[in-house]
């Protein structure tokens, strides 16, 4: 009984549900199609990865909080300042903990870490109206962050393994099935076809709700 | 052409490019061994297959005339050294026909040569594997493809040399080079049979073979001997006259207009010449087809237009004498033919429509806003709306202008 009524209010509140799993239904990469440049371009290994992911986490949360307190009462067009400059703020004291954290190995990705101060994962809450609470936006971050992470890691980990037959650095296969998988070119295909199977799947999972729910009824 | 005949003749395209390739298979198995047909089955099944799943994954009726996605992996096939890991042909068959040609829309859809997207996909990946001749009738292995390689032609142009190999090796395919664009005599006269059987029209590959002809000769890269001679190792060494037949003259990815058709033969021939002078890949043809597919809409749009406007200036401008009115059917006849004529119908006089008088432009505004306030109060997240339930109340409440 209350998974039928969990069903049916997620799929009355389908926009709702859907912006709620950003892991899942909305994934910033696969779904929103946001920070594709650096994971296209750098997000070729397992570890490059890894690089990604940590200054993301240190990035993301941190300036979404910031900036929902700090520009509640700004308009549009101030907020688009004050946005990259705290974003480009944070990230300097993310990059010095890298920095104490990896030693040189945090500047490995060049200028694809410095990039995501402007990227719209980090800064598209700009254009929002609506004013965010503490809470909230503490939330929201949270779950974006784990979004990327997860869609960063396993775009990471399967380009590894198209172009270099390893993950993680472990020989898995002694051919490599698409060499081409770590090229940018090759980045971008894979992440088409990886958002391709995600929707396809996403589309799955309403249909399988629409389905149990019509059963129930 | 209605559209029918029109797929029609796609359809009936692709059957003879199968055809047509069957030619080039059998010299390709008895010059290379009957690996040649290990290789044309792993293409030709991985397209099929392929086309099958992505028709199950798009929830479409699975269309077994569709014969585009077969004649493109055979036509890569055919571009391959016989020698060619297996995997290498069914990745890049399945990568192709999932992205060059579903992920387009799929059958008759798709604007860049599948052939040239595989070749350019192989090539970008094993470069190693891909641009391995094989030195015709020499043993190969019929499972790991392991043979005695050799330089082909067209690489010993590049590294500056000059190659080698008689004219009559050179038209009959006897050289090391790919599988199956080497065999000219045979291509041509495959090209022939199709421009009898008019799968492809003159235009392309004449245009095309005769622009890198003519850059050939301008500017050859082998020195120290005749132009012509250069030019026949430029054209005859590669897989130029091949491109030519087999690859530009696809109906889903090329010009339909003659002109168009012309110039995309043109600037393929150059893009291709350029490729191959300055390119780090043999595969010019390839890379220089794909970029012109790109244009092919643009070419076919200029010159319609273009024939639009010339059909507007020839054309004697019509002087159209009204008839007089009369109330019968049937006018006078014109040298022995009756014209019938529909009766002019007279004009039916206009309603006036009768404007609300207590409407004005102030009060709809002042309704408009005041929908809007409450339109604005509503949480649309949280409640269902009866739409008609609130269309009578809108009625009720604003009637008249209240």
């Amino acid at each position: 009984m209350d998974r039928q009524k969990k069903i049916h209010e997620e799929l009355l509140n389908w926009d709702d549900t859907v912006r709620r799993r950003k892991i899942t239904l909305s994934n910033p990469v696969f779904i929103k199609g946001l920070a594709l440049a650096p994971i296209a371009v750098a997000a070729t290994t397992f570890k490059n990865s890894f690089i990604l992911s940590l200054m993301v986490i240190m990035l993301l949360t941190p300036t979404r909080v910031i900036t929902s307190l700090i520009t509640r009462r700004m308009s549009v067009p101030l907020k688009t300042f004050f946005y990259p400059l705290v974003s480009a703020l944070v990230f300097g004291a993310a990059y010095y903990a890298m920095y104490r954290m990896m030693g040189v190995t945090a500047f490995s990705l060049g200028v694809y870490l410095p990039i995501l101060v402007v990227d719209p994962l980090i800064v598209k809450n700009f254009e929002k109206t609506r004013k965010e609470s503490f809470l909230y936006s503490v939330i929201n971050g949270l779950r974006n962050t784990a979004g990327f992470v997860l869609a960063c890691m396993l775009l990471g980990c399967l380009r590894e393994f198209l172009a270099f037959g390893t993950v993680a650095g472990i020989q898995l296969m002694s051919v490599s099935l698409l060499p081409m998988a770590d090229k940018p070119f090759g980045g971008y295909l894979i992440i088409g076809l990886v958002s391709a199977v995600w929707s396809l799947c996403v589309n799955l999972y309403k249909e399988k709700l629409i389905k149990e729910d019509a059963m129930y009824e | 052409m209605n559209s029918q005949t029109y797929k029609n003749n796609y359809r009936q395209h692709y059957d003879y490019m199968m055809l047509a390739l069957a030619p080039l298979i059998i010299c390709a198995s008895f010059i290379y061994s009957a690996r040649v047909l290990l290789v044309c089955g792993a293409a030709f099944v991985t397209a099929r297959i392929v086309d099958v799943a992505m028709a199950v994954i798009r929830k479409q009726d699975i269309d077994v005339d569709d014969k585009s996605s077969a004649v493109a992996a055979l036509t890569f096939a055919m571009m391959l050294p016989v020698s060619v890991p297996l995997y290498i042909v069914v990745v890049t068959v399945a990568l192709t026909v999932m992205v060059g040609k579903h992920a387009f829309g799929g059958k008759d859809a798709y604007p860049f040569s599948l052939a040239a997207l595989a070749m350019c996909v192989a090539a970008v990946n094993w470069p190693n594997e891909v641009f391995k001749a094989v030195t015709p009738l020499t043993d190969v292995n019929f499972w790991t493809g392991a043979a005695q390689s050799a330089l082909t032609g067209s690489s010993q142009i590049k590294l500056g040399g000059l190659p080698y190999i008689s004219t009559f090796d050179l038209l009959l395919g006897n050289h090391p080079a790919a599988m199956g664009s080497a065999f000219v005599l045979v291509i041509v006269a495959i090209g022939v049979f199709l421009l009898a059987t008019k799968q492809i029209t003159w235009h392309i590959p004449v245009s095309f073979l005769a622009t890198c002809s003519v850059f050939a000769l301008i500017f050859p890269r082998i020195y120290g001997v005749s132009r012509l001679y250069s030019l026949k190792y430029e054209i005859l060494c590669s897989a130029i006259v091949f491109y030519a037949v087999f690859m530009m003259n696809e109906p889903a990815t090329t010009p339909k207009n003659p002109r168009a058709k012309l110039i995309f033969g043109v600037l393929t021939g150059v893009l291709t010449m350029l490729f191959r002078y300055f390119g780090s890949y043999e595969i010019g043809g390839c890379f220089a087809l794909l970029l012109v597919n790109a244009t092919e809409g643009y070419w076919d749009r200029l010159f319609e237009n273009k024939a639009d406007d010339t059909e507007k200036e020839d054309k004697p401008v019509k002087v159209t004498v009204k008839p007089e009115k009369t109330h019968s059917k049937h006018q006078p006849e014109t040298n022995g033919k009756k014209l019938y004529k529909k009766e002019p119908v007279a004009a039916k006089p206009v309603k006036a429509v009768k404007q609300p008088k207590d409407i004005d432009a102030t009060t709809t505004l002042d309704i408009i806003s005041r929908a809007e306030d409450e339109i604005d109060q509503v949480d649309f997240s949280t409640q269902t709306i009866d739409m008609e339930q609130a269309l009578r109340e809108f009625e009720e409440r604003y009637k008249g202008g209240k």
